[in-house]
């Protein structure tokens, strides 16, 4: 039984086959983000340097490929391999310090990734060229399946953001919420304690639920069952970070990675009711 | 035009059953393919922060192996980030040691908060805590012969807060920090 079991989880992490919509979703929602984020530090006129130039040109070569699905194998290759460069070398080697952030590091990963996954099967250029061709051969047209073991360590990478970043936080300055206070009053209210005598608790409870959240989501969001409490829970607590903390990317990369926790089929059945077509009674 | 049948594996009018995910192994070399990939990321992406946070590892690994240890990532996102900050609370003592609260908004003339230089707002060290007193000494002589302004701070740091200042030196009286001099070699 328990060999049966490790069976299924093994099967499910690694062989599983579905659908590619939320695959092709992260893949165009990626490339808007990595376009927010690193197109204006691109810009031509910005650096002539050959490095830099050389960065450039491939960041919007490759993306500009991807988001639309041409060539998709390839332009997220390029994709990743861009994004790891702008990790390793523009951040560590060059020195650019915004580059080594966390932010950047998880759009790197995604894309390595995205280009081990399945991502052009839907919604591409290609997908579109392959349904063309299977027209004019009088087939049906392709599958939108793949394998989903690229998105499983997606999700794995999110649980392990989660808890790690939760294990940081277990330190007696961030549970006794003077962390907390330092962000409120670092960003927020300046030099003055608040005369509130809700402020203290108010921040230790903020603190605390902070790191129950991030505990919860690196294993709850792996139970589909509780899915749909968890999720939401996590877009709000992204939600306000963004409009909280300087966080950049990274509130919208982890929206965007949720996909790779959801049934690619569900997705696929949702998408399709909302173009329309329906489930047929039983 | 021929209507061609639809076969996307999970959609409805395929008229048959809505297919599942299902479980397809390849073999040969895509499988071994996929199996060292799987593997190997897995193991990357799990053994960075563990190493560095979970084993505080400075690069030095097992078996005489170096490695530079920003290549693994670790996720103590913001754990730094907002220490610059000192809570403060300045006040006056009286020739009898009652002690008086000042507003420094009030007193350097910015009636709005929001509306007062990010300097005078967020005092980010305690030398800008003392500085922020000298200014104040300055502004305070305009109407008082003597003045006896004295701050209780504290600054933040990742362990929490820290105790900078006590209230027992008044800041009107303190002597400048002497800048140290430089040893010419």
């Amino acid at each position: 039984m328990i060999k049966d079991h490790c069976q299924r989880t093994w099967d499910f992490l690694v062989h599983d086959e579905a659908s590619t919509r939320p695959a092709a979703l992260i893949r165009m929602g990626l490339v808007v983000l990595i376009w927010t984020r690193y197109a204006s530090d691109f810009l031509l006129y910005q650096n002539l340097e050959p490095y830099y130039l050389f960065h450039g040109v491939s960041l919007f070569v490759a993306t500009t490929l991807l988001f639309f699905g041409a060539f998709t194998r390839v332009a997220a290759l390029w994709t990743a391999a861009t994004m790891v460069s702008f990790y390793y070398y523009l951040g560590f080697e060059k020195g650019i310090e915004p580059y080594t952030h966390h932010h950047t590091y998880v759009l790197a990963i995604t894309a390595v990734l995205l280009a081990l996954s399945p991502c052009g099967k839907s919604y591409s250029w290609d997908r579109w060229q392959s349904l063309k061709k299977a027209e004019l051969a009088g087939e049906a047209a392709p599958l939108e399946r793949g394998p989903q073991w690229a998105l499983r360590l997606m999700a794995l990478q999110v649980s392990l953001i989660y808890f790690w970043s939760a294990y940081d936080k277990c330190n007696p300055a961030f549970l006794s919420g003077e962390r907390m206070e330092h962000y409120a009053m670092y960003l927020y209210l300046g030099s003055d304690y608040p005369k509130s005598a809700l402020f203290h608790p108010a921040m230790v409870m903020l603190a605390w639920t902070t790191i129950a959240l991030e505990f919860s989501l690196t294993v709850g969001l792996w139970w589909r069952r509780i899915q749909k409490w968890l999720i939401p829970l996590g877009m709000i607590f992204h939600g306000l970070l963004y409009v909280l903390l300087p966080v950049g990317t990274y509130s919208l990369n982890m929206w965007l990675l949720y996909l790779a926790f959801l049934d690619p089929d569900a997705v696929h059945r949702f998408l399709d009711r909302l173009s329309g077509l329906r489930e047929p009674l039983a | 035009m021929k209507k061609l049948p639809v076969a996307t594996g999970t959609e409805f009018e395929a008229n048959k059953t809505v297919k599942m995910a299902s479980t397809v192994r390849p073999t040969g070399w895509r499988l071994r393919g996929r199996l060292v990939l799987f593997c190997l990321i897995a193991f990357f992406m799990s053994f960075g922060p563990c190493y560095r946070q979970g084993f505080n590892g400075k690069g030095d690994l097992p078996f005489g192996l170096e490695v530079d240890r920003r290549l693994f990532r670790q996720w103590i996102m913001f754990s730094g980030y907002g220490t610059d900050i000192c809570d403060v609370r300045y006040f006056q003592v009286d020739s009898e040691g009652n002690e008086e609260p000042v507003d420094r908004f009030e007193v350097l003339e910015y009636p709005v908060f929001s509306k007062a230089p990010r300097s005078v707002r967020r005092l980010k060290k305690p030398a800008n805590v003392v500085e922020m007193g000298r200014r104040l000494c300055r502004a305070l002589r305009r109407d008082q012969i003597s003045v006896d302004l004295r701050v209780v701070s504290r600054c933040g740091s990742k362990k929490g807060w820290i105790s900078r200042h006590r209230g027992d030196e008044n800041l009107c009286t303190m002597p400048r920090a002497v800048p140290r001099e430089r040893k010419r070699p």
